[in-house]
């Protein structure tokens, strides 16, 4: 048959399969038969969609995959933006009335589907403040990106990738399970480690096995220390209990658990036992975040990565660290946390100055960026070393700003590579002249991220600078010079490409001699949209930070009720 | 129930292994029958005498012996399954006089049914093609296709069969001995069983030189404990086993010695890679799988069964400390051989070498725990064996389905170099993704079902160091016992594993195809479908393990231990 | 908190300019080079001129509503956050609001910022769209300028330290775009980038200043919270100086004082409304009012226990003052010289300040009260003047750039004019235009007369309130001696280097061709000169109505009638009863009106050419510096060849000094480190991989293929089993 009729049947065939699963949440009620919104919708449907994709598109011709790949690339943006209607309907109670207003170990729209029954492990879902605009970031960023990189070669297999991608971080951040949370949370490495693997530069195939088996290490050492906290629970009875080993993976239970004992007399396990197991969670999540010294993989990663890749990376695939770190580790071992308080002071702030000074001596442009997202992930731990709550609603409105300004960074980066060939800067003069767009662009979310008011960055800053100084004092001044740092090598690199270069202007050499063109109309589109919830965020912070604030207050007052 | 040999309830009970040996008698006698006959001495007369002469068309076929093989199997293993998987099947022991010989029980089923799975995907895979490959200058893989190679192939995999069944329902070491002899011979002549390749006959030499002096060893030590006790029944030895002398112990050791090579411990490993590299790809297989599995049932046997200090007294057991050192220093070994060999056969060789050692150190656990200061102590040992059976059996599904594509790369000339595999991704997207599906189980990613076996034997031993210390009870971390680190040694050597399992997907999925393999995988009915069976395996094992796990556990139960 | 129907609309005024912003670049993107754009629109201009019209209308309401009387009134939360007590385990809610507050000080700012951005606005209509070099990019001009505009009153208007700080940063922004205008030139970018870094570094002494402020008044920055007596009392005042002490870097920062002041004069990249914008009129102010914000916190903290602080103000301001004006004696360029003194005008109102909050920590209401009022009165006179000085003469040099224009290239109209290297800027150039230019020499002439403060113009009053209220604190506080001493001498020194500056320009024989045929011809231009000539001179009656007063206590202070004012005013000033103050007027009139400039007349005066007159009100100026310049055979060569001419040309070599260390030790460490985190910190991965590679290597290697060595190996494993075993048994 001619090929029409193929992408037709292809389009039309997985139409089917989304209304099928469309159709089939709904009976996925449990007794008080609310609609689960999040397992189908937000986790397995775009993980379905994708592998159904990658199989279909695995069984074409190198030739006809080119083909192809113009529906499925259709098709994966808008498979992509049914979760990001959904988790916005969530937030405004179109779908239904979602009370954010939640108490510590309390849930929205929380599912509990019970899967291995012999270990405890349950398909057990829900949304808080934590995790809802960190997986609305998810769902917002994959479109973006598709739309963002939508002339990437391959297509055929790119698009669906990022689809699983996206599926695989918001099961990372749905999961109220421990087990689900760890399957999640290797699952993300998959795609990633394809999409470095495949459309990356020409180290990606160190990069990509540096990047995986960097951050295997960590998450099994993660792994030890979360089987050992299971066997350190006490044996219970119940629907969530395993039936042959009596404990549970459920986080809800464990941290009810962890809770009562904290809040009675005797402490939940002796407290160099915390601390180790405190520790053990935390290194695989540095690792994630990452924190120096363990972020050798991120600049390879970053550089190597196509940009797609890069700007979920950024984006979300490093909050997974800092979320898991606000997540488990606080909420069961509140003490240990006091113990670690200056260590992860010292982490943060250490990754905050070198990731600046770094910056300052890179000359490659997209290192550069990576190197200033260790710096402004070093942020979030100032926010958790600060132990208050304006400073857990600033890590976490961190995590959010820097999810959509670093995307930005990488966009930017990846489409001066896309039509300069280089990444050097300094390799040119006056890039204004061929690529206004370009320029302005890149000059907006390098002053985003150097923390401008009124742009998403800043208020997160400010909110750890004021919960860091009466814990730390004059240690400020360090965060202070970041600042000022920051700011210098942003403007350095500006002045050594947007700039200068008289009336002519010096194109690189890479380009020998043609004339630099400007960006594509897609691209311009998926900047646009993040420059444009940049400012939003910016400018009416509140959106995103009541939620945050609600959720800091309950966990202060759930975990350290009573002061310390 | 007890019944005496050839009694009727013997036949009822035993009839899967029935199968098996009248299956073996049938490619014993089937390929060969012919047309010759048989002149009744001074007469004209001619008996028709079916044995030799030229074969009919029917039983000359080459497909016959694997066709009758393959459905032997497939009825044994059929049978047990449905037998052990509602669980309410009764031990039925076999006793000649006073002697226990075999026993029946849920333990032995699920090993059987191991042994038998593997071999039966394997002998799927050699249904259409014996020997594996062509040769330079050798004839064409359908000329040596013949019927007579056929039916030596699977009456010697049918043969280990036996043998390994023997092993799994022995209750005298004595006969599980003879067992794994008759098993281990077998598999000598399956890795030799290349004869035009230099390598295959000398791999198969050098296994049996090293195999042989192994089990002379384990004999050995047999012997002395025969000396020391005066009988091998195992519950005898069980009983009787503190108030052993240091003999004991020296036989403890020497058998130890001999089920190490069956289980490819380090340092007795060495014979495998080469035997791994020489033998084709299905053989291979079973020997990192069924074989494996054997020496694991040995091990159990002879450590847990017979060498445990009994519940009363307080200690841990004696040979804790040797296979703790043993089993960090296997796990070791083998995941850094593999690190850089450059042959995909003997980098699953040393990774089958890891597996061993991560088996080792969930044991280990079970010797650690002091008996009596835990209140049902049965309960950790039960969550660390049935954790070893989850892990053998999903084993026979990725380290065999790993085996079984380089068997098919074999078809197209041999799969010795790492750039074999280049390009695989291109040439046969689905067969890429499921090698790599197998490499990421090996490596233990989640969700598939070789995470959930390291995970289940990691959390073993952790409960095991833990013991009854719950959180309540505010423990310190130096409460813990030292075997907590043999679990973080074991995910540390997973770590490292990944290094190298990774390498085969980034070759299948960067690199260009070399020449010559620019064309697509040859097409092999048979093989292919043994792979499709063990993907879905290692992903619904991983994603839905519970009734296996179920088993495991009703498996380890019927040890009962303590 | 009076709520008035027009401060609701009052948070317009910086609105609406910031909306302007994306519509002005979104319609210059749009409509750019077509011809309606260019001519009627003027790429943006006449956009921008409506906005900033509205915006000053609203601001005369405002002003009109809340001449006498504060208002304040919140728009909305902007977020709240919680704070936790690790004792009580207690959680509060802290809020950040958004709001408007209006004292006479917002009034007197807000006025200053709209009237000139207004002014600014009519003038580069005029100036950048005549301009072919600007073609097809004012649209970018005019919507950062309408941002900036935003900024500034934002600024002015927020009732909270945290928006305060926020459209202070977006200014900043603009200024670094603005100043970086033209962008393809290597100066003018650098100069971009050392604007916005020498300012972030005080910005971020700034904000570490209002977190400390934050957590002392538990989580407000709010004025309404912040500057109540009893809140003020409750903290130590201790913290209180040094967090105030640390925003007064920031301030130092903005306002470019010594040491952060290496960035305006390199700022004069930018076009000249953008000089007379940011580096003149509003701006640099931002860094005073922040100062003159803290009022209410010396005033209410215990006494005496700020004055350390305010002693500092007040000597950086002097410092800053003389150090500018001697910098100032050796500039060529027209700008720079007004850039100096700029920094040395605002000096004098630090200085001002500095002794303000000193009266007001120790307790003297009414001097705190005179020296704040003077110390704003000359901003405010300042502002006009000098936004006026700028546009002056960035009509001079708009002309002189036309006319070398047409001479060079015989008025054909290719745009390569700027590529050979004729200075328009350069005073050495100009000369004898007072008759070419009347408009601009008027202007300048009162504008410059303002600055030093020639009697009864523009910047006398202010500045002598400022001089005598800096030597009365310098009677009761003797370290007060060092910033009065050298704001006096600053008097004389200013006096000298603006009348050379207008000599330089207006009086004497053209010095080159392209001078002698300069015209004012471009339209637009003239409009704001005239204004503000008119503005300065009218000091004089706002001097009368005691805005000194009126601006000296922000919420009680009270305007008089003129005619009721003015007799009291220069009683005030001229016949003073303190026999001090009335010696130290005197003093400082005879250095400002009589030493500076006939010093400048002895060196630069000269008369012009046959024929060529200039308006009367100059006329005299001129014919007097000819014959002081004739009488006098004052040389000054053995200066201008000393050593100190030579460290004054290189700007006291703060900016070698600060490239130094930025260039060698920030840069050289950041590339160590760039090695080091690859070489070290990855280094450690990277050996771990090729250890473990060389270790497989070796245990391979044991693999030897024979069965011999297999069995050997097995048998060593078997005795290290028994050695385990017996260990243990």
């Amino acid at each position: 048959m001619d090929i029409k009729n193929k992408e037709f049947m292809l389009i039309g065939g997985l139409l089917v399969v989304v209304a099928g699963l469309m159709a089939f949440f709904p009976s996925l009620n449990d007794s008080n038969s609310t609609v689960d919104w999040i397992s189908i919708p937000l986790v397995g449907f775009p993980i379905v969609i994708s592998v159904i994709l990658l199989a279909f598109a695995s069984q074409e011709t190198r030739s006809r995959k080119d083909i192809i790949a113009v529906p499925i690339r259709l098709f994966t943006l808008c498979a992509s933006l049914i979760p990001l209607a959904i988790s916005t309907a969530l937030f405004f109670d179109w779908l239904i009335l979602v009370d954010w207003n939640l108490a510590y170990n309390d849930y929205a729209l929380e599912k509990e589907y019970l899967w291995i029954e012999s270990i405890g492990v349950s398909w057990h879902v829900g949304l808080d403040g934590l995790s809802f605009p960190m997986v609305w970031l998810t769902t917002f960023l994959v479109p973006v990106t598709i739309i963002a990189t939508w002339n990437e070669k391959d297509g055929a297999t790119y698009y669906p990738l990022l689809l699983m991608m996206g599926g695989a971080l918001i099961g990372v951040f749905v999961a109220l399970d421990l087990f689900l949370f760890y399957i999640f949370w290797e699952l993300t490495l998959i795609p990633m480690f394809f999409l470095i693997l495949k459309w990356g530069g020409k180290d990606r195939r160190y990069a990509a096995q540096k990047f995986f088996i960097y951050t295997f290490c960590a998450s099994v050492i993660m792994l030890l220390g979360l089987i050992t906290l299971y066997f350190l629970q006490p044996e219970g009875s119940g629907s969530q209990y395993g039936t042959v080993t009596g404990r549970t993976f459920d986080m809800t239970v464990l941290f009810s658990n962890a809770t009562a004992f904290n809040m009675g007399d005797n402490v939940f396990l002796g407290k160099d036992m915390q601390n180790v197991l405190f520790a053990m969670l935390m290194l695989g999540f540095l690792v994630k975040l990452p924190a120096v010294p363990f972020h050798t993989w991120l600049p390879d990663a970053h550089v190597q990565a196509p940009t797609g890749g890069s700007m979920l990376l950024a984006g979300v695939m490093l909050k997974m660290g800092a979320y898991g770190m606000l997540r488990i580790p606080i909420a069961i071992f509140p003490d240990a946390l006091l113990y670690y308080q200056d260590v992860i002071m010292a982490i943060g702030l250490i990754s905050l100055v070198w990731g600046a000074v770094v910056c300052l001596g890179q000359t490659n442009l997209k290192k550069m960026v990576a190197y200033s997202s260790v710096s402004h992930m070093g942020v979030i731990l100032l926010g958790i070393a600060s132990m208050q709550p304006i400073g857990y609603a600033a890590a976490l409105f961190m995590m959010f700003a820097h999810g959509i300004i670093s995307p930005m960074l990488f966009a930017v980066c990846g489409a001066f590579k896309h039509h300069y060939h280089s990444m050097e800067i300094g390799s040119m003069r006056g890039m204004a002249r061929w690529s206004p767009y370009l320029s302005v662009y890149m000059m907006f979310a390098w002053m985003a991220s150097l923390g401008l008011p009124l742009l998403a960055g800043f208020v997160a800053e400010l909110m750890v600078l004021l919960a860091y100084w009466p814990t730390y004092g004059w240690w400020i001044l360090l965060p202070g010079f970041v600042l000022a740092i920051t700011a210098a090598y942003y403007l350095w690199s500006m002045q050594r490409t947007i700039f200068e270069g008289g009336d002519e202007g010096q194109p690189p050499e890479s380009l020998n001699g043609e004339t630099p063109p400007d960006i594509t109309l897609s691209e311009n589109i998926g900047m646009l949209i993040l420059a444009i919830f940049t400012v939003i965020f910016g400018v009416f912070p509140f959106i995103a930070l009541g939620m945050m604030d609600q959720w800091a207050v309950a966990l202060f007052e759930g975990v350290f009720n009573g002061g310390i | 129930m007890n019944t005496e040999v050839f009694s009727t309830e013997f036949w009822r009970a035993f009839a899967p292994e029935m199968v098996l040996v009248v299956g073996l008698i049938a490619v014993f006698i089937l390929p060969n029958l012919g047309n010759s006959k048989f002149r009744i001495p001074l007469t004209k007369v001619q008996v028709p005498w079916f044995f030799g002469g030229r074969r009919f068309k029917l039983t000359g076929s080459p497909a016959l012996p694997g066709m009758l093989g393959t459905a032997t199997l497939f009825v044994a293993v059929g049978m047990m399954v449905i037998e052990v998987i509602d669980g309410k099947m009764e031990t039925t022991t076999v006793t000649s006089g006073d002697i226990v010989l075999l026993q029946i029980d849920a333990f032995s089923r699920f090993f059987e049914i191991i042994f038998l799975a593997a071999i039966l995907l394997a002998s799927m895979a050699s249904l259409d093609r014996v020997p594996a490959h062509t040769f330079e200058g050798k004839k064409t893989l359908e000329e040596m296709y013949d019927n007579r190679r056929q039916a030596d192939l699977y009456i010697l995999m049918l043969t280990t069969a036996l043998g390994m069944c023997m092993v799994a329902l022995a209750q005298d070491l004595f006969v599980l001995f003879v067992g794994l002899e008759l098993a281990s011979l077998a598999t000598y002549v399956l890795v030799a069983f290349h004869k035009e390749s230099k390598a295959g006959a000398e791999a198969g030499v050098k296994y049996f030189i090293v195999g042989s002096v192994a089990s002379g060893v384990g004999l050995y030590g047999l012997s002395l404990l025969y000396l020391e006790f005066g009988s091998l029944q195992l519950s005898t030895l069980s009983a009787s086993w503190s108030d052993g002398s240091i003999l004991a112990t020296i036989a403890l050791g020497l058998v130890l010695v001999g089920f190490g090579f069956k289980v490819s411990a380090a340092p007795f490993h060495f014979a495998a890679p080469d035997a791994y590299a020489g033998a084709n790809s299905p053989v291979a297989g079973i020997l990192a799988t069924a074989s494996k599995a054997m020496g694991m049932i040995g091990l159990i046997r002879v450590l847990l069964v017979v060498a445990l200090p009994d519940t009363q007294t307080d200690g841990s057991a004696v040979w804790l400390y040797a296979l703790a050192t043993l089993s960090v220093v296997t796990m070791t070994w083998g995941n850094l051989a593999a690190l850089g060999s450059t042959n995909p056969k003997r980098m699953l060789a040393y990774s089958s070498v890891a597996h061993a050692g991560y088996m080792m150190a969930a044991l280990t656990a079970v010797g650690a725990w002091h008996w009596g200061h835990v209140e049902a102590p049965a309960d950790y040992a039960e969550a660390i064996v049935a954790a070893i059976l989850f892990h053998l059996f999903v084993l026979v599904a990725f380290k065999l389905g790993a085996f079984l594509v380089l068997g098919l790369l074999e078809m197209e000339g041999g799969a010795s170099r790492l750039s074999a595999l280049s390009g695989l991704a291109r040439r046969d997207p689905l067969i890429g993704t499921a090698m790599f599906i197998f490499m990421l189980a090996l490596a233990g990613v989640p969700p598939l079902a070789g995470f959930m076996s390291k995970f289940l034997i990691v959390a073993a031993i952790v409960s095991a160091s833990i013991g009854d210390q719950w959180m309540g009870g505010s423990i310190s971390f130096s409460d813990l016992h030292w075997i907590w680190w043999l679990a973080l040694a074991m995910f540390l050597n997973s770590a490292i594993s990944v290094f190298y399992y990774l390498r085969i997907g980034v070759i299948m999925f960067l690199e260009v195809p070399e020449e010559g393999r620019r064309k697509p995988l040859p097409y092999g009915a048979s093989i292919r479908m043994a792979i499709w069976i063990c993907l879905v395996a290692t992903v619904v094992l991983g994603l839905s393990s519970d009734t296996l796990i179920e088993m495991c556990y009703r498996a380890a139960e019927s040890l009962n231990l303590a | 908190m009076s709520e008035s129907a027009i401060i609701d609309y009052a948070v317009l005024i910086p609105l609406l300019p910031m909306l302007a912003f994306p519509v002005i670049l979104f319609l210059g993107k749009l409509f750019n080079g077509t011809p309606t754009w260019v001519k009627n629109a003027k790429e943006g201009g006449i956009i921008a001129l409506t906005v900033m019209g509205a915006s000053l209308v609203l601001t005369l309401l405002v002003i009109k509503e809340h001449m006498n009387h504060v208002g304040s009134a919140n728009i909305f939360t902007w977020f709240e956050s919680s704070w936790w007590n690790a004792e009580t385990g207690a959680i509060t809610t802290k809020v950040f609001g958004v709001g408007i507050h209006i004292d006479h000080l917002t009034v007197m700012l807000l006025f200053v910022a709209a009237f000139l951005c207004f002014m600014i606005n009519i003038f580069s209509i005029g100036y950048m769209n005549t301009d072919s070099i600007n073609d097809n990019r004012n649209h970018r001009f005019y919507a950062e300028f309408v941002l900036f505009c935003s900024g500034m009153l934002g600024m002015v208007l927020a009732d909270s330290f945290l928006w305060l700080f926020i459209f202070w940063e977006l200014m900043g922004l603009c200024s670094y775009l603005l100043i970086g205008f033209y962008w393809e030139r290597p100066s003018a970018s650098y100069a971009a980038k050392k604007a916005f870094l020498t300012t972030r570094v005080g910005d971020v002494f700034l904000i570490i200043g209002l977190v400390m402020l934050w957590n002392l008044f538990d989580g407000h920055l709010d004025y309404a919270y912040v500057f109540d007596k009893a809140n003020i009392a409750a903290v130590d005042s201790g913290d209180l100086q040094l967090a105030l002490g640390m925003m007064f870097i920031g301030a130092v920062g903005k306002s470019a004082q010594f040491p952060l002041h290496v960035w305006l004069p390199d700022a004069m990249e930018g076009p000249t409304p953008v000089s007379a914008l940011i580096h003149a009129a509003t701006m640099v102010n931002a860094g005073l009012y922040l100062v003159a914000r803290m009022f209410p916190f010396f005033s209410g903290a215990e006494l005496g226990s700020l004055s350390t602080l305010a002693i500092i103000i007040a000597c950086i301001g002097g410092i800053t003052a003389v150090m500018a004006a001697l910098i100032a004696f050796v500039q060529m360029d027209l700008k720079k010289v007004l850039a100096y003194s700029t920094m040395s005008q605002l000096a004098y109102i630090f200085t001002g300040l500095g002794s303000a909050l000193w009266f007001a920590n120790n307790g003297y209401e009414e001097l705190a009260a005179f020296a704040m009022g003077a110390s704003l009165f000359h901003l405010f006179n300042h502002a006009m003047a000098k936004g006026m000085l700028f546009m002056a003469s960035g009509s001079v040099i708009h002309e002189m750039h036309h006319a070398h224009h047409d001479i060079a290239h015989h008025g054909d109209d290719d745009h390569e004019h700027d590529d050979d290297n004729f200075d328009a800027q350069s005073m050495e150039n100009m000369g004898g235009l007072a008759s070419r230019m009347p408009i601009a020499a008027t202007a300048m002439f009162f504008g410059s007369m303002s600055i030093i403060g020639i009697p009864l113009i523009g910047g006398f009053w202010s500045k002598e309130g400022i001089i005598s209220s800096a030597w009365q604190v310098a009677l009761k506080e003797p370290i007060f001696l060092l910033p009065a001493m050298l704001i006096l001498i600053g008097a004389g020194m200013t006096g000298f280097y603006m009348s050379r500056m207008w000599l330089m320009t207006f009086a004497g024989k053209p010095k080159t061709e392209v001078a002698k045929n300069v015209h004012e011809q471009t339209a637009w231009i003239p409009i704001p000169l005239v204004i503000l000539t008119f503005m300065t001179l009218s000091a004089f009656i706002l001097a009368g109505m005691h805005a000194g007063n009126w601006l000296g206590n922000f919420e009680t202070g009270h305007y008089s009638s003129f005619l009721g004012g003015v007799g009291s005013e220069l009683k005030h000033v001229f016949l003073n009863d303190d026999p001090f103050l009335l010696v130290l007027t005197y003093i400082a009139i005879g250095l400002s009106l009589i030493l500076g400039p006939s010093f400048a007349m002895a060196l630069y005066g000269g008369s012009l050419d046959k024929g060529q007159k200039a308006k009367p009100w100059m006329q005299w100026a001129i014919n007097l510096s000819d014959k002081v310049n004739s009488s006098s055979k004052f040389d000054n060569s053995a200066w201008a060849n000393s050593s100190l001419a030579e460290a004054l040309h290189k700007r006291l070599y703060f900016d070698d000094l600060y490239d130094a260390a930025m260039l060698k030790i920030v840069v050289g460490f950041a590339n160590i480190s760039a090695i080091f985190d690859t070489k070290v910190i990855d280094g450690v991965i990277k050996t771990i991989e090729t250890t473990s590679q060389e270790a497989s290597r070796r245990v391979r290697s044991l693999t030897t293929g024979s069965a011999r060595d297999y069995i050997m190996m097995a048998a060593l494993g078997t005795l290290v089993i028994f050695m385990l075993l017996w260990g243990v048994a």
